[in-house]
């Protein structure tokens, strides 16, 4: 008897609250599908960021924005919740195929984000055109994503050619002319390869690339290290993600090729301080890398929101994964408020035509260019480097582009 | 060719061989035994790596780190004897018909778990303890103190490992069971012990190169993936069943893993792996010590 | 010595290929068990050595139970097993394969040292190919080896399965003379073979098996009479 009374009270303040908090009309919430690794062998740890991002994005669209429709728009639909499902791609293309169908079809999700592996967003990509679903790379950088031109995918995440353009231009600021790159054999190592390539080509840069390429699984890197060691480059580009960025850092001091030889990594693993340092400990200084947010860097009102959000509900810092993620949900709330619609084809025309604001800045637009720049917005990007062990992230000095620079580059002592 | 460079490389390659010796040897001995292949040992090597960080990180201290080793060891050699003696004991009690089919099938499902396991206890991270000795000049390499003392510890554990099977009782009841069971068993030796016995050395095994290599390819939940392959490739080469096979197939996967990086391209450092491997298959389709024909 | 009691065992869910087995191992006896092919006397000498649980039934072996213990624990209280087929290690030595036969002495290193020696005594051949492995050794060599192995450690009750099959006839009779030489060691010999003739002239008991249960058992000299029709009306039992 009693256990009936506790419950039903349970059950009347539970719908209570729901109803009084919202106050939303009978539409039923509208659903943003969020499909990201969240079990190996994808990388769950970037997973769990990305959803934090997402979660991030309801608060604020349900909260500040007053849902989809709501009163700061000129739509005629009554006020409508967004609420986020998430599905777990596990980092490979069969589970990301699949999440994407449920994502659509069950939780009639009217657009996705949340990938991080190329090779998993690309293989649920042409289903996104399929079911006329938009679907945004959250952090997937491989240039086919775009290059493509698929109808319905976009990206706000940097491509290859940012990245090649940003250290090609820290390393003529260095006035370094011999460079190594060691690349993992995926689409992201071996496009990242040639977009250095080929860019150095084109603006005819007084520059030697070794480009060497390993296969991914392998542990030992020690045999491409020695040889790249043996021809004395300025600079060695670490082009793994995950595992095989941390054994080369590794690996390359064992031999003696790190710190003697500058080595800039090409994304932000370095800013989760718990791993970076637990594992490579004083061997991880002098280290520098791209990352694509410094507190330094200036945050819209909306990036500001989130990191202040973040910093209270989670007890730490917000980094990229999670500012992107949030990025990513407003941009379609965005979408569906400029075309009064929650139809995922409008959404679609709407993120070709519209303007949007995002957390690092304002006016994104997503057109339909050519090449790897169709539905392509890159945020900017910074070069940053570790200079005492157990730095964090925003301590380090900016060394790349000069119009944020903080610090030089520090050769090793 | 740079004859130092040259030297570098199969000083590289004769380390990492040591090491993929191990595996070699663990694979080998469990099939030898019991018939059957553990697909599960490069999750004994991941475990063997996450129990020496754990001992190292928050008991011992990085300066114990020879203290923890034999731990770790024996930590995976004890789990390997309950997942026999409570999974894989079954096969062999009757009632089983397709034992191959009954192995492969609980030993793939203990990969799934265990990697599962470890990201669930320990989160998707990589972990590393510090280096185990400073670096050390090996002639023109500089090797990586983790990495001699991973060479050492792989020698050292082949040696004892060799004169148990060779010298004692002991020994001897496992290679009697691997060559005849029911000859064995008609001497009186209870192989449910000697197959509860073998399968957590052989697991220790995997357990030892997981621990001795922890500060060199860090701990992570797939980390044994690689090395699960790597032990087959060099089970294909050596010949399944020879011990001595497995240990001339490691060096030699590690020689040419090496070498072919700098006569070659480094670019495809695992082909060369897979390339010794068909060559082998092609002239000696048993492996280079393999079983010719199984006693009837 | 040995009372098996009312065993039925078979190996598939069903099956029954023991039905209902009731037989006596007499002390220092030779006792052969002959029968056509598929009649389960094998199956019979498995379940005697714990290789095969028995459904219903009872092993007795000096006074106790013996049917739940494992093989290892029925080898040290005396039952030793030479099975069909080979039980000798391809890799090992000859004095090697001796060794493992003596593993439930093995303790007792002096005692073991003798026993082998011992046995060295009773196959001399052995003894001058002590180094050699039984990998090389021919068909009768081998057959030598296996029954030397089983005692090293002297069994009260060998239990022997088919020890000529496959041997030339010549090396198939020195098999039984040195069967024949159990007495001489005090020991009981339970022989199952399908070599009819030479088996029950060895034995002193005889026990007919068909059909998984026992025809007919006794003393050489009550059944030897009339073996012959026994065999045959077994032998048209089963083919029909």
């Amino acid at each position: 008897m009693r256990k009936w009374i506790v419950a039903a009270a349970v059950a009347v303040i539970a719908t209570g609250a729901a109803g009084a908090g919202s106050g939303w009309g009978a539409a039923p919430p509208v659903v943003l599908g969020v499909l990201t690794p969240l079990s190996p062998p994808g990388d769950p740890a970037a997973g769990q960021l990305i959803v934090q991002g997402a979660q991030l994005g309801e608060a604020y669209i349900n909260g500040v924005m007053g849902g989809v429709f709501g009163p700061k728009t000129s739509c005629p639909q009554p006020a409508t919740p967004v609420r986020i499902a998430v599905e777990d791609d596990s980092g490979t293309p069969e589970k990301s195929v699949a999440g994407f169908r449920r994502l659509v079809t069950e939780e009639h999700a009217v657009g996705v984000f949340g990938a991080f592996h190329s090779s998993a967003m690309l293989a649920a990509a042409p289903l996104a055109d399929e079911l006329g679903v938009p679907y945004i790379s959250t952090q997937a950088s491989a240039a086919d994503i775009t290059a493509k031109h698929f109808a319905a995918v976009f990206r706000t995440h940097p491509v290859d050619p940012d990245r090649a353009a940003a250290w090609l231009g820290f390393i003529q600021a260095q006035n370094w002319h011999k460079i190594a790159l060691l690349a993992e054999n995926t689409d992201y190592g071996i496009g990242l390869a040639e977009a250095t390539k080929s860019l150095i080509a084109q603006r005819k840069l007084a520059m030697t690339l070794d480009a060497v390429i390993f296969d991914r699984t392998s542990a030992d890197l020690t045999p491409q290290l020695l040889k790249i060691k043996a021809e004395k480059p300025d600079i060695v580009l670490n082009v793994g993600v995950g595992t095989p960025a941390y054994l080369i850092i590794k690996q390359a001091h064992d031999i003696g090729l790190f710190p003697q030889t500058p080595m800039l990594a090409s994304y932000d693993f370095p800013v989760r301080p718990e791993e970076y340092w637990k594992n490579l400990g004083p061997t991880g200084v002098w280290l520098a890398f791209i990352s694509y947010f410094h507190p330094r860097m200036a945050l819209t009102a909306l990036g500001t929101w989130a990191s202040v959000e973040y910093a209270k509900r989670f007890h730490s810092t917000a980094v990229y994964s999670n500012l992107n993620s949030f990025g990513d949900a407003v941009i379609l709330a965005e979408a569906m408020n400029q075309a009064c619609s929650r139809d995922p084809k409008r959404i679609i025309a709407q993120l070709e035509r519209g303007r949007f604001d995002t957390w690092i800045g304002t006016g994104a637009t997503f057109p339909r260019a050519a090449g790897v720049r169709w539905h392509q917005w890159s945020p900017p990007l910074v070069i940053l480097q570790y200079t005492r062990p157990d730095e964090t992230y925003d301590q380090a000095p900016i060394l790349y582009p000069p119009a944020m620079k903080t610090g030089a580059f520090e050769p090793a002592h | 060719m740079d004859a130092t460079l040259l030297t570098q490389y199969a000083l590289a390659g004769l380390v990492i061989g040591a090491i993929y010796c191990l595996m070699a040897v663990g694979i080998t001995f469990i099939y030898s035994v019991m018939r059957m292949i553990n697909w599960a040992m490069g999750e004994f090597y991941m475990i063997g790596g996450y129990v020496q960080y754990l001992l190292i990180a928050d008991w011992l201290g990085p300066d114990r780190w020879y203290l923890a080793l034999p731990l770790a060891i024996a930590g995976v050699g004890a789990l390997g004897m309950v997942v026999q003696r409570v999974l894989l004991r079954p096969m062999f009690a009757g009632g089983i018909e397709r034992l191959d089919e009954y192995a492969t099938i609980v030993t793939i499902s203990l990969t799934v778990l265990f990697r599962n396991l470890a990201v669930v206890i320990f989160g998707p991270y990589q972990f590393s303890p510090r280096d185990y000795a400073p670096p050390v000049q090996l002639g023109p390499l500089p090797v990586n103190g983790s990495r001699f003392v991973a060479f050492l510890g792989a020698a050292a554990l082949l040696g004892l490992f060799a004169w148990v099977v060779r010298r004692t009782w002991f020994g001897l009841a496992i290679r009697s069971v691997a060559q005849n069971r029911v000859g064995a068993l008609c001497a009186g030796i209870d192989l449910s012990r000697i197959d509860m016995l073998a399968f957590g050395i052989g697991v220790a095994l995997a357990g030892a190169a997981g621990a001795l290599l922890a500060p060199v390819f860090l701990v992570y939940p797939q980390s044994g993936a690689l090395s699960t392959v790597k032990g087959f490739e060099i089970i294909v080469i050596g010949g399944l069943g020879s011990l001595g096979g497995s240990i001339v197939g490691g060096l030699l996967l590690g020689l040419v893993e090496s070498l072919g990086s700098v006569l070659i391209s480094p670019a495809f450092r695992d082909v060369y792996g897979f390339g010794l491997l068909v060559l082998i298959l092609a002239l000696r389709p048993t492996g280079l010590w393999g079983e010719r024909a199984r006693e009837a | 010595m040995l009372w098996v009691d009312g065993v039925v065992a078979g190996y598939h869910e069903g099956i029954d290929v023991l039905r209902g087995v009731t037989l006596r191992v007499e002390a220092r006896r030779v006792t052969a068990v002959i029968g056509p092919n598929g009649a389960g006397k094998s199956t019979l000498l498995r379940v005697v050595f714990g290789l095969l649980a028995p459904r219903r039934g009872r092993v007795v072996f000096d006074g106790h139970d013996i049917q739940e213990l494992p093989p290892d624990t029925r080898k040290r209280r005396g039952i030793g097993y030479v099975p069909q087929g080979t039980s000798t290690f391809p890799q090992m030595t000859v004095e090697e394969t001796l060794r493992v036969g003596g593993w439930t002495i093995r303790h007792d290193r002096a005692r073991l040292r003798d026993r082998i020696a011992h046995v060295y005594d009773l196959f001399p051949v052995l003894a001058q190919l002590r180094r050699v492995r039984a990998g090389v050794l021919s068909g009768g060599q081998l057959r030598m080896l296996a029954i030397a192995k089983e005692l090293v450690v002297m069994p009260s009750l060998p239990l022997v399965d088919e020890p000529t099959a496959g041997l030339a006839p010549r090396i198939a009779d020195d098999v039984y003379r040195l069967l024949e030489r159990a007495r001489e060691l005090g020991i009981a010999v339970m022989l199952v073979d399908q070599n009819i003739a030479e088996a029950v002239a060895l034995a002193d008991h005889v026990c007919v098996m068909a059909l998984g249960r026992v025809q007919r058992a006794g003393p050489r000299e009550s059944v030897a009479a009339d073996l012959r029709i026994l065999v045959q009306e077994a032998l048209i039992g089963t083919g029909g």
